[in-house]
């Protein structure tokens, strides 16, 4: 088993207070601050956590009550930082071979030879680390972990992409601890998520499951759910697999949510993505809710809508530019868009 | 008139004596001062700046009071000492501020691959630091030889060195101090600008 529980305060910014099991590839998903290269941190070694124990295939790495804390070196944690950490005196071959300690010679050169080529080095592993590119180094980094043959593999956040880890999980059986900002390659190539918001995990799981079923608030927000409403359940209906929901100015329709009782408070949480806006002249729009425009932002390929009462709503540019004369505007909530926290 | 080199020679034997043993010292104590907080830290950081704002002479005379003879003239051995001692401040500081530049992720990086303190200091260590060491020694160096053949000169003329060989001894010592610093500056780091 492979568990960590860490507590460490680093005032006054930060105080880790973490429980969690690291299976296959485990993605660590949070703001900036959250903790989680500290995490990363204290489970290799380089930080020594306040309180907790840490377990690696039922070995005690550290334990703060039975004070034990092994050396970095004794952990077979394979740890690549945000930053480049390559030698830069010696040449990258050279440095995959410091990792290949064990074995005799050619078993050792073999073994590098094959990383190389798995890791598309072999024309670079003659150069020094500032004479390659940071996406070589990178993996240069990752080739030189997996050389020392670890248990776990500690991956901080410094572009990583679904490519580099389908290979590192061809080459290396092991499990994976991995640090990223980026959703969606969550969810592409992750065994499990962890949700970690100012040193505390929020929501743990598949990562599917978390980012379709989010449970709180903060989870929610952390989700990209940008539309949160607190409301009160007036009506359940089992039957019809909805729900009637009250909130501050308007009421709409929802999913049945079971498990809840009438006149319950409930938080509704809606991606912004899910919703339809209309003019507000159309008659007889579903579950719509007239609203006010407040802001209009052009991303990258979609535009965010901001209305009155913290509605927001991404369309694409197509249907912004059909509906941007719009005189008043009304906003549909689809009723399984709707996830009760 | 002949010039008698001597005095140099022996300068020179005093000053690399001096500074390797320095240097094995410095190193490992700005390794180990680098390295982690040491709860005595601060104690010998105090003590190794000591000899920094002491005067040489009476610096010499605490050493022979302690490991000399009382008094019995000055040996190679004890010259070469009072050099290591006043000498192994600057280089184990140099040392010290040399390993904590190293980014921390390359030590870190070898530690996590499961090499001993021993090969992260000569793999991931030394090389990343040894330019400031160096400069750092080659001052030292110069300073002994310096030191020793000027305060051998300065008794010689007090007895049987004429007065003549004082201007190329001159020469030849500032030539060292100045050598000794263009030397440093070409092996010390190169920084960008701020």
């Amino acid at each position: 088993m492979t568990h960590a529980r860490i507590g460490k305060k680093i005032p006054p910014a930060l105080s880790l207070e973490v429980d969690f099991e690291i299976a296959g590839l485990t993605a660590l998903y949070g703001p900036a601050g959250a903790g989680k290269s500290l995490m990363l941190e204290a489970i290799a070694g380089f930080v020594d956590p306040d309180s907790g124990r840490i377990m690696l295939d039922d070995a005690i790495l550290f334990d703060a009550e039975a004070r034990v804390n092994l050396a970095p070196r004794r952990r077979h944690c394979g740890y690549v930082g945000q930053r480049d950490a390559l030698f830069p005196h010696i040449t990258l071959r050279r440095n995959l071979l410091f990792a290949a300690r064990r074995g005799p010679r050619l078993e050792r050169s073999r073994r590098v030879a094959e990383l190389l080529e798995r890791f598309q080095l072999t024309p670079v592993a003659a150069g020094r680390p500032r004479e390659i590119d940071p996406a070589q180094a990178l993996r240069g980094a990752v080739a030189r972990a997996l050389l020392a043959a670890p248990k776990l593999l500690l991956l901080d956040d410094r572009g990583f992409d679904e490519a580099l880890l389908r290979s590192i999980r061809e080459a290396f059986g092991g499990l994976v601890l991995l640090v990223t900002g980026d959703l969606d390659l969550c969810c592409a190539a992750a065994d499990r998520l962890i949700l970690l918001e100012r040193g505390r995990i929020l929501q743990s799981g598949a990562p599917r499951a978390v980012v379709d079923r989010p449970e709180s608030v903060d989870a929610a927000r952390l989700l990209g759910f940008s539309n949160i409403f607190e409301g009160e359940i007036a009506a359940l209906d089992p039957a019809r697999k909805s729900s009637r929901l009250e909130f501050a100015g308007f009421a709409l329709t929802g999913p049945y949510i079971p498990g809840r009782f009438r006149g319950a408070r409930v938080s509704i949480a809606v991606l912004p993505a899910d919703l339809r806006v209309h003019s507000g002249e159309l008659e007889g729009q579903p579950n719509a809710v007239p609203a006010s425009l407040v802001r209009v932002s052009r991303g990258a390929r979609t535009v965010r809508l901001e209305f009155s009462g913290g509605i927001f709503a991404d369309v694409s540019f197509q249907e912004f530019e059909r509906q941007k004369d719009n005189r008043s505007w009304q906003v549909e909530f689809p009723q399984q868009a709707l996830r009760a926290l | 008139m002949t010039i008698d080199w001597f005095p140099l020679a022996d300068s020179l034997r005093v000053a690399g004596a001096s500074t390797a043993a320095a240097l094995g010292v410095g190193l490992w104590l700005g390794w180990a001062l680098g390295l982690r907080r040491w709860r005595a830290g601060w104690l010998v950081e105090t003590l190794l700046s000591w000899p920094v704002a002491m005067p040489p002479l009476i610096l010499g005379t605490y050493l022979f009071v302690t490991f000399g003879p009382w008094p019995r003239i000055l040996s190679l051995r004890m010259a070469a000492t009072a050099g290591a001692v006043s000498i192994l401040p600057a280089i184990a500081g140099a040392a010290r501020a040399a390993f904590l530049g190293v980014p921390r992720e390359i030590p870190r990086a070898a530690r996590s691959l499961g090499a001993t303190e021993w090969r992260v200091f000569w793999v991931a260590a030394l090389p990343l630091a040894y330019r400031p060491i160096l400069a750092a020694s080659v001052l030292a160096f110069a300073r002994v030889f310096n030191e020793f053949a000027a305060t051998v000169l300065l008794a010689g003329f007090l007895h049987r060195v004429p007065q003549a060989m004082a201007g190329p001894y001159l020469v030849t010592l500032t030539a060292v101090a100045l050598g000794a610093g263009g030397l440093a500056r070409w092996i010390g780091p190169r920084q960008e600008p701020v």
